[in-house]
């Protein structure tokens, strides 16, 4: 049955793909910028699990969370020592800076690591599990998993606590925010280290069956921002519809046609999306209310 | 209570306010009226410290301001419901209300019995806004917006509340019933109030002492009787209400 051996790894990868998409939603929403070093942070959760398990010999899931939490300080290194010291020039030139970091974190993970790819073991072996009579690795479960209960702690932080509301109404309104007392610049700085925690999470749990290597954030950033531009930009929910549509398509589209056409398929749906659908499946229209 | 000294504040190059100087004594009412443009939003935005381009000095119970970030100055007990009510649309009433008592919540936790205590306080003197408490901010009718942001502006335990044309856009009948809390808030929770108001009448028989701002500098200030006496004033400020009214 590879119809649901197909379906199962295009639920999985889109998870992690939404995963991504919930770390470019976290920054856009914060600050209004598109944060192009939002990959680097999913090459951070993968290469550095990798340096903490291979080199530093890390049970795995120590390994794992530390290369999370790796992600996790340079999402707040990127606010504090290139966000917040211009906070105030246009979204364009934060973009640009983004870019900036992007290459910047590339080039130093390139130097202090190398250009191979690696790999990391399955979390729990590589015996497939039967399901529905397709052979499934265990792995496409645990990225399942794993993604599900993170984004619901995700929606619960935001549902019931107070940074995490705080958090919702600097993001609609900062000067509000700033007058109840919010302290608007740390929030945005949360917001910066939960979402390279989710990108580096997707990283890492990725590693096992898609490999890592110093240059991945490139793609996968592409792919993460793909699907919070289908799911809606800024969408958390979209974030996961995104996801998995982008993640079942690609699986389809790699099982029956040819993987070669994996990131041109990835490219097209963000084209048409943008095109057609630029608010997302789950966006409404904004109505500006005076 | 907070005294203003040659405030000056800046948009770019734009002055919009020039050389302002007034003060507000604990307990009183004072309003500050003006046509549009006149610098009265600048004034109050750059007391609870969102305008960083200000000169002079702003000082509340002997403690010079100016230049400390919003979040220091409602400590300290100065709470701003800044025109165009400012709610958080996408969150319910109990939870912008719980915003309002942010930085007591920051400070002892997140379910804390003196919050939902003041929650209750909030509902008592807006009982509307209790029928409503989980319907989303955005979906309030303008009235109940108002008294929201009222509300939101109270979760802080202000002494000194600055509020910025309460009665824009609103019927008579709530525009009088938004004025009678402001009276009661300084009568029985002892709160001293800046008010900014371009309805001029209502915003004077409330008050105890006025200032009049003309392109951003001050030209009148008495107490609310003599102004209202005022040929002047009467030609500029109240004439044009009676004509609404
Ligand atoms: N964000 C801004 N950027 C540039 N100029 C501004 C800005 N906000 C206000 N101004 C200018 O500053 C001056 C004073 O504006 P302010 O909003 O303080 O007046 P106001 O008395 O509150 O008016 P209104 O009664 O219309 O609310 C005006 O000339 C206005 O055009
Ligand atoms: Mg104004």
């Amino acid at each position: 049955m590879d119809l649901i051996q197909y379906l199962v790894s295009g639920i999985s990868i889109g998870s992690a793909y939404a995963l991504i998409a919930i770390g470019f939603n976290l920054i856009y929403n914060a600050t209004g910028i598109i944060n192009f070093a939002q990959g680097e942070f999913v090459m951070l959760g993968g290469m550095g699990s990798v340096y903490f398990y291979h080199y530093l010999h890390f049970p795995l899931i120590f390994a794992i969370l530390s290369g999370i939490l790796l992600a996790g300080v340079t999402g707040i290194l990127v606010e504090r020592l290139s966000i917040r010291p211009i906070r105030d020039a246009s979204i364009l030139s934060l973009i640009i800076v983004t870019i900036g970091d992007s290459i910047l974190i590339r080039g130093i993970a390139m130097l202090v690591w190398d250009k191979n790819s690696h790999a990391l073991p399955s979390f729990s072996g590589d015996i497939p599990i039967r399901f529905l009579g397709a052979a499934v690795s265990p792995q496409y479960i645990w990225i399942i998993v794993v993604s599900i209960i993170s984004m619901l702690l995700l929606g619960g932080f935001f549902r019931y606590t107070i940074t995490g509301k705080a958090m919702l109404a600097s993001s609609v309104d900062p000067v509000a925010a700033r007058l109840v007392g919010i302290n608007v610049e740390r929030v945005t700085m949360y917001s910066f280290f939960i979402s390279a925690l989710f990108s580096g999470m997707a990283g890492a749990l990725m590693t096992p069956v898609t490999l890592t290597s110093y240059d991945i954030g490139i793609s996968l950033g592409l792919k993460g921002f793909a699907a919070a531009v289908v799911g809606g930009l800024g969408r958390m929910s979209g974030a996961l519809v995104g996801g998995i549509i982008l993640g079942i398509v690609e699986s389809f589209s790699a099982g029956l046609i040819s993987s070669g056409y994996k990131d041109a398929i990835t490219f097209g749906l963000l084209l048409l999306f943008l095109y057609m659908r630029p608010q997302g499946i789950v966006g409404e229209i904004k109505a500006e209310r005076v | 209570m907070l005294v203003v000294r040659n405030l000056e504040v800046f948009y770019g190059k734009l002055r919009a306010v020039k050389s302002l100087s007034f003060h507000v004594n604990e307990g009183e009412i004072v309003t500050i009226i003006g046509a549009n443009g006149s610098g009265k939003t600048s004034t109050l935005r750059a007391i609870s410290g969102i305008m960083v381009k200000t000169r002079g000095e702003i000082i509340f119970e002997n403690e010079r301001i100016n230049g400390l970030p919003p979040h220091v100055i409602v400590n300290m007990g100065i709470s701003h419901v800044p025109e165009g009510r400012r709610l958080f649309p996408n969150l319910t009433v109990r939870d912008n209300l719980l915003l309002g008592a942010y930085p007591y919540l920051k400070k002892n936790g997140d379910f804390s019995k003196i919050v939902k205590d003041r929650i209750e306080q909030v509902f008592a003197i807006f009982p509307r806004l209790k029928e409503r408490s989980d319907q989303l901010a955005g979906t309030l009718s303008g009235g109940e917006q108002q008294m929201l942001a009222i509300g939101r502006a109270l979760m802080s335990r202000p002494r000194l509340l600055l509020l910025d044309e309460p009665s824009m856009g609103l019927a008579p009948v709530i525009v009088n019933e938004i004025f009678k809390v402001i009276e009661e808030l300084r009568k029985d929770m002892g709160v001293t109030i800046l008010l900014v108001e371009q309805n001029a009448r209502k915003a004077l028989e409330i008050s105890d002492r006025g200032y009049v701002l003309e392109s951003g500098s001050l030209v009148y200030s008495g107490s609310s009787e003599e102004l209202k006496k005022s040929k002047e004033i009467q030609r500029a400020y109240l004439g044009k209400s009676d004509f609404f009214e």
